[in-house]
């Protein structure tokens, strides 16, 4: 075993002095040394000192040269020689040493600046530190307002984004505020964060929190993101995230050289204070309607996939339809699609699966929705092609995703074989030849028109004989009523009667028909007594109800010729019919103004 | 109209072919392909008792027996296939392994369903047009037959009064075809929820083959669900998928 051993390590010594001479080495010891920058604040003010901290660590340290500054924008450098500081550490056999460099520095004018790679040499290599980003700021905010308005230690949750739509992944994270001086020890969430309306994932712990500075109303605070949210919306609206209960541990003597290191470290007038951060309102806004697709509330990079367990399965037998769904999005609120299957299937309630993945700040994984289908009959069946939408909240549109049909054989089972003979139904018998066809389109009776008419016309027939029988009892019970209506009947009759009279040649009879009818007409119309009224004070009469002069000059005409010829009847048949006609006019003048 | 008439000939004709065509893949236990054109017939809006009943039959050799018997009452419905319908059903019903505790409705609901199966709105609404134009006929003959005043009018109150009844026959008649349908169950079983949410609690099953009265006014307000009376008398909530209504 000894010699084995002694084999090995001679290998080894040898392989070490093969890459010494190739080179190989050199740059292994050399990869050994870690050289990083930073700064003790990101956020200054102008004119305020902070300093540049480079750090070497390594293995071993040979040949460590001084730092050499590159000029810097904006900054003036106070001192161009560096405080040193040299420590060393052995863990588990191993030598680490750390050598820090440390520059004052001023701000000196306002921006965005980046102090350039700072170049060193190790061992005659030369290694470089990142470039760092200081931002100079106006001390102008700088005011005791400030610090009556914001506390010295204070919990905010922010959200990446506060219009999403249902469905869409948003970040909470739960940020301390704590200002210069104070040490933050530990932090212990409680129990009373409510966020109703929306399904919550807590994203990968933070393990340790990382501080920087930022300067909130003119004041300088640290800040650290201590936890993170994956919070779905489930609906839309208006929707709040109530205060975020938190206890923190804090001491009040700040490590200057390291002020958020000890995050968790141990110190004196250690206390613990209970925080709770606002709450934050956030408007959901509605996801647009799914076009010609099926909706399977799906939001995010999502992609779906079908497919069946088996392409040949024996009648009532079953297979399995396998929808995948599978990326980054809101995969437990996904909803299995609604298939519209053939006739013949069987289905039963479908099973689900899924696998959440909480990687870095967005939820990834996969869900399965299993459907047990059974085929009734044997034959070839098809599951129709879909198309599911799946809504993409960077382009704020539905991404389509068409699943191809799928087809698949039932095969006859024996034992359905063997059920089939009892189950043949003899009295199952269908109907060929002509059918009596009938189209659907039929409306409520209540709908027609011919309805409401046969409705109205009854209400018609009933008002028209109302009318009917309030006349005919008027005439029954007004007697001057009753002459002034039918006048038009009585003069009528006349007028035929002396045309009559005319063809039989008796000029007298005719005249005197013919007087009897204007006069009966307007004794009639006027109410006045059939007989003892002389032609002079009918005529009065007839001027007094306000008749037109020409028609009572044409019936004094009338009733003077029919008085003449009553007692000397002359003229042909001709001139009797021209009477009569005159008269006839003469009443439908009357007819009008009486 | 001529050439009205050979278009609405030509159409006839057509659903004919179609029909026969079905009829010959049933006949070769093509069960499915029949069923296809059957349901395309239908779909164009065009319906007879054979073609229900025949679906009826298809449905019933692919073993979907709630499908076989939505259609089988439906053909049930038509005079020239009511007695094979019945018949049919008759041997549909027998294959259900379970079958649903019917509660007798109520005897004007029975006397309403009555009307309605076997008089139906349009009957209703000519037999109360008659009776209003009888009375009214009458009631106006006796204000001018002094004579036969008091028989005409007695007469004519009374028809308009049979003919008010039957306008409310048919008005109920129409207002219960318009808001209840006839549902049948066509899944093997499903749950029938208190609420319309899976989450609700279950008040019963309804398994293949189940009747129950769809309430369409109450279900409008929810998508996907039907609202239900089960002949047992239980009401609730069932989904639309697992339905067929008429």
């Amino acid at each position: 075993m000894n010699k084995t051993g002694n084999v090995s390590s001679g290998l080894a010594c040898f392989f070490i002095f093969v890459m010494f001479c190739t080179g190989v080495a050199p740059k292994l010891f050399a990869q050994d040394f870690n050289v990083d920058a930073t700064v003790s604040e990101n956020q200054v003010f102008i004119g305020e000192q902070f300093s540049l901290r480079i750090e070497i660590t390594g293995s071993s340290m040979r040949d460590v040269s001084l730092p050499s500054l590159p000029d810097l924008d904006g900054i003036r450098v106070l001192s161009s020689t560096p405080s040193r500081s040299t420590s060393l550490s052995i863990v588990n056999g191993r030598t680490s040493t750390s050598t820090t460099y440390t520059y004052t520095l001023i701000a000196r004018e306002t921006g965005e600046h980046t102090i350039p790679p700072v170049t060193i040499e190790i061992g005659g290599e030369t290694f470089e530190t990142e470039p760092v980003r200081v931002e100079i700021i106006e001390r102008g905010g700088l005011s005791q307002e400030g610090d009556r308005q914001l506390p010295d230690i204070f919990l905010e949750v922010k959200v990446d984004e506060t219009n999403p739509v249902p469905g869409q992944q948003i970040v909470a994270s739960v940020v301390l505020f704590f200002k210069q001086g104070i040490e933050v020890s530990s932090f212990q969430p409680t129990a009373g964060w409510r966020t109703d309306g929306f399904w919550k994932e807590e994203l990968e712990n933070i393990r340790q929190p990382q501080a920087e500075t930022v300067v909130l109303d003119g004041v300088r605070y640290r800040s650290a993101t201590l936890m993170r949210y994956a919070l779905f919306p489930s609906r839309s609206g208006e929707l709040s995230l109530s205060e975020f209960p938190m206890n923190v541990g804090v001491r009040s003597q700040p490590s200057r050289n390291d002020p958020f290191g000890s995050f968790f470290g141990s110190g004196s007038n250690q206390r613990r204070v209970s925080l709770e951060s606002d709450p934050v309102s956030l408007t959901v806004r509605p996801l647009p309607a799914v076009e010609n697709a099926l909706g399977m509330n799906a939001v995010g990079d999502l992609r779906v996939e079908r497919r069946l367990s088996n392409t040949e399965v024996e009648t009532g037998e079953t297979l399995e339809l396998i929808t995948k769904v599978e990326g980054s999005g809101n995969i437990p609120l996904v909803r299995k699609p609604d298939y519209s299957l053939p006739d013949g299937l069987e289905r039963y309630t479908p099973q689900e699966s899924s696998n959440v993945e909480r990687r870095g700040l967005t939820i990834r994984g996969d869900k399965t929705f299993t459907e047990l289908l059974s085929p009734r009959a044997p034959g070839r069946y098809e599951i129709p092609a879909e198309r599911v939408a799946v809504f993409d909240p960077q382009s704020r549109s539905y991404r389509y995703i068409n699943l191809p049909a799928i087809e698949f054989e039932a095969l006859p089972s024996s034992a359905a074989q063997i059920a089939s003979f009892d189950y043949q139904p003899v009295r199952l018998q269908p109907v060929t030849g002509l059918a009596v066809w009938k189209n659907s389109g039929s409306r409520s009776v209540f709908d027609t028109i011919w309805f409401w008419l046969l409705l109205i016309i009854p209400a018609a027939a009933f008002i028209a004989a109302l009318q009917r029988r309030k006349l005919m009892l008027r005439l029954q019970n007004d007697k001057e009523f009753a002459r002034s209506h039918l006048a038009d009947e009585v003069v009528a009759t006349r007028f035929e009667k002396a045309k009559e009279w005319v063809d039989a040649g008796h000029a007298k009879e005719v005249y005197n028909t013919l007087h009897k009818a204007v006069v009966g007409y307007v004794t009639d119309k006027l109410g006045l007594p059939e007989a003892g009224l002389s032609d002079a004070e009918l005529i009065e009469e007839v001027k007094n109800s306000g008749a037109d002069p020409a028609s009572i000059k044409k019936l004094k005409s009338i009733l003077e010729k029919c008085a003449t010829i009553s007692y000397a009847p002359t003229g042909s048949k001709t001139d009797f019919r021209a009477d009569i006609d005159k008269t006839e006019i003469l009443i439908e003048e009357l007819r009008k103004q009486l | 109209m001529a050439f009205l008439l050979s278009g609405w000939l030509t159409d006839i004709s057509a659903q004919q072919s179609r029909f026969d065509e079905a009829n010959d893949l049933l006949e070769e236990n093509s069960y499915r392909d029949a069923i296809e054109i059957y349901k395309s017939i239908a779909d164009e809006g065009y319906h007879s008792g054979p073609l229900w009943l025949n679906m009826g039959i298809a449905y019933t050799h692919l073993d979907s027996l709630g499908a076989a018997k939505f259609y089988l009452m439906k053909a049930e419905k038509y005079s020239e296939t009511r007695e094979l319908a019945s018949q049919s059903l008759e041997f549909v019903n027998e294959r259900f392994s379970r079958r649903s505790a019917v509660l007798p409705p109520l005897p004007w609901d029975r006397f309403f369903q009555w009307l309605s199966e076997n008089i139906g709105v349009g009957w209703l609404v000519f037999i109360a047009f008659f009776f209003l134009y009888t009375g009214a006929g009458l009631l106006i003959w006796s204000w001018f037959r002094y004579d036969l005043h008091k028989l005409l009018r007695y007469s004519g109150y009374s028809l308009l009064g049979v003919s008010l009844v039957f306008f409310s026959f048919s008005l109920i008649v129409n207002y219960q075809d318009n808001r209840y349908g006839t549902g049948v169950m066509v899944d093997r079983q499903g749950p029938v929820y208190e609420q319309p949410q899976e989450a609700s609690s279950v008040v019963s099953t309804a398994y293949e083959g189940y009747i129950m009265r769809v309430d369409y006014r109450r279900s409008e307000e929810h998508a996907d669900w039907k609202y239900v009376r089960l002949e047992n008398g239980m009401y609730g909530w069932v989904k639309q998928d697992g339905l067929m209504v008429f």
